[in-house]
């Protein structure tokens, strides 16, 4: 199972480096967009691209997660749990203190021509990277640097 | 001295004696109690806090590695300066773990070395891969750690 995960990893950071050296071209993909007054996961960003024979897909969306009860009766060490935000302030940590939030999550995907998922990648910290690599190339940011500079 | 010797005998038979030394035990426990809270909190926030606090600044600083990359051409002294902070944060790394991140902190700091010799983007890319390696490995490092609760 370790085996696998890491070559997932390997698969990811390898669509990685194709993306920064421009091998891989991606390109913005349609997505439905989410009420502002919901929960929903809510899609920021996709972008879509075609490697050898297979299609592939980055949605980046922002998840909420509810407010939780940090101070869970089998937690060994509720009452510090009760009382971090003062031992946060005191000790200058960040403790999680159970608040609700949205996060943003980027799922890597395999999908049909029609855009149909038929797999989706593990979650890993490359996935993430990757977004930013193919927003960075989708925005065009080097040619507008080197046109800028050229003026 | 004699004096003293009896008034001490007066205060040691007088009854709020036997109660002060019940309350001397008491405390005495009480004490000890907060000893072992102390020493608990403290492992809390090593095994809970600080090297998660810490995998979260180098995934930070690998996610700026990454998008330097991208713009490489125009990100050489700011990749020094991320690959300067990134190996304080390796040394940290190997101060708070041991094993396998311990060894996998150190070829970075190696690799980085190499990269300062010849900056390429290659060389790079191996620095940032190797990060997301160690990522992995701290994760199961504090998977594994005996200061887990």
């Amino acid at each position: 199972m370790a085996n696998e995960t890491n070559s997932v990893l390997e698969a990811v950071i390898r669509l990685l480096r194709l993306t920064q050296e421009g091998v891989l071209k991606w390109s913005l993909d349609s997505y439905s967009e989410t009420p502002l007054d919901s929960h929903e996961p809510r899609i920021e960003g996709a972008f879509t691209t075609k490697y050898k024979a297979t299609y592939l897909r980055l949605i980046a969306q922002r998840e909420y997660h509810p407010a939780r009860d940090v101070t869970a009766p089998n937690d060994p060490y509720r009452l510090w749990s009760t009382y971090s935000s003062h031992l946060s302030r005191a000790l200058g940590v960040k403790v999680d203190d159970g608040k609700p939030y949205w996060s943003k999550e980027v799922y890597l995907q395999i999908v049909t021509e029609y855009g149909r998922v038929l797999w989706t990648f593990p979650k890993n910290h490359a996935t993430h990277d990757l977004y930013n690599a193919v927003e960075y190339q989708v925005a065009g940011v080097n040619s507008l640097v080197e046109e800028l500079l050229k003026e | 001295m004699v004096k003293l010797i009896a008034m001490w005998e007066f205060v040691r038979d007088w009854p709020w004696a036997g109660f002060a030394n019940f309350a001397s035990i008491v405390a005495l426990f009480f004490a000890l109690k907060a000893l072992r809270d102390v020493r608990e909190l403290r492992a809390y926030y090593l095994g809970k806090v600080r090297l998660p606090e810490l995998s979260l600044v180098l995934r930070g600083l690998t996610s700026v590695l990454s998008t330097q990359i991208s713009a490489f051409a125009y990100s050489g002294e700011a990749i020094g300066l991320t690959l300067t902070r990134i190996e304080v944060n390796l040394h940290s790394v190997e101060k708070k773990t041991g094993g396998r991140p311990k060894d996998v902190a150190k070829a970075i700091r190696k690799t980085i070395g190499k990269y300062r010799k010849s900056p390429s983007r290659e060389a790079c890319a191996k620095v940032y891969e190797a990060l997301v390696g160690l990522e992995s490995e701290i994760e199961n490092f504090r998977r594994d750690s005996e200061w887990e609760p």
